[in-house]
């Protein structure tokens, strides 16, 4: 992996990926791998910090719902008309009923027009519901300020997270 | 009274309790993820229990050296403050977050949001 400065839309593309059977006991090595990437081509403190909220959020819904063996996170960074855009997605299969209840959830989280309210009426509805939070997508969107989006095909998942990212010159002559 | 709460040492996280005057003073350290999520609901369970007993006037979580929060933790603080607000008269819940870290204040309002009146969050001097 390599800085992206001096930037050149055309050169603008570096990704990892990584395929594995999901387990509580790979989250720190997914979310390494996350965080050394973006370590490497963002120097903003706060986008960083939102990748690392995304890798963790999102491998752990992959290490609770999953099915199957094999999933995929990827982490990339691409040249776009507005700047580079850094995107995490992951990938994987689940059950149909799984996959509707989380269908729901993606559409509220990304509809939301305002992410905060959104996050807020999540903690209400988590306060009267004993067992798991359900409130790491709208953080995504809330604390972390990312574009979430997805895709249903048949059993399989994706999820994309993504935001634009200044240019390192940038950063530094702010 | 002499504090009942122990100190708690995991891989990856710590949880050191302290009483001063009516006080208490949680420090917590290290990182907060899926793994620890039930070991620290059922620890601010006892939390609670604690604080009635002692009948402290105040809760401080220290969060300074905390690098990373779960949303099944950020639950285990609400559930925290929630039963706060409705088993202990006048307490008041005081978080510390580092100034260095930005998404500390971000993730913690969520509790000043649930209970404005019961929920002070600053940042560490």
């Amino acid at each position: 992996m390599s800085s992206l400065s001096p930037m050149q839309p055309e050169r603008l593309r570096r990704f990892v990926s990584v395929e594995f059977s999901p387990s509580s006991g790979c989250l720190g090595s997914i979310v390494s791998m996350v965080t050394d990437f973006c370590r490497n081509v963002v120097d903003e403190p706060q986008t960083r910090f939102a990748f690392q909220l995304a890798a963790y959020e999102l491998t752990e819904n992959l290490v609770k719902y999953a099915t199957g063996e094999k999933t995929r996170v990827s982490i990339s960074i691409e040249g776009s008309v507005r700047g580079p855009v850094l995107v995490l997605t992951t990938v994987n299969d689940s059950t149909p009923e799984r996959l509707e209840d989380v269908r729901k959830r993606l559409e509220a989280a990304e509809t939301a027009t305002d992410p905060i309210q959104h996050f807020d009426q999540l903690i209400q509805e988590s306060i009267a519901t004993p067992g798991e939070s359900r409130l790491g997508l709208g953080r995504l969107r809330a604390e972390g300020e990312l574009l979430v989006s997805h895709s249903i095909q048949g059993r399989t998942l994706t999820i994309q997270v993504s935001k634009t990212v200044r240019r390192r010159e940038e950063v530094t002559r702010s | 009274m002499k504090l009942t709460l122990l100190p708690v040492t995991r891989e990856g996280y710590n949880i050191i309790p302290r009483l001063e005057d009516r006080k208490l003073v949680l420090k917590l350290s290290g990182t907060f993820d899926m793994t620890s999520a039930n070991a620290l609901q059922l620890y601010l369970d006892q939390v609670s229990t604690e604080a009635r007993r002692q009948q402290a006037l105040e809760l401080v979580i220290d969060v300074v050296d905390v690098y990373y929060l779960g949303s099944n933790c950020i639950k285990s603080f609400v559930t925290l403050t929630v039963g706060l607000q409705t088993g202990t008269a006048g307490l008041l819940l005081r978080v510390i977050t580092n100034p260095r870290l930005d998404w500390q204040g971000r993730a913690f309002s969520v509790l000043a949001r649930i209970a404005p009146q019961r929920v002070v969050v600053e940042q560490s001097p």
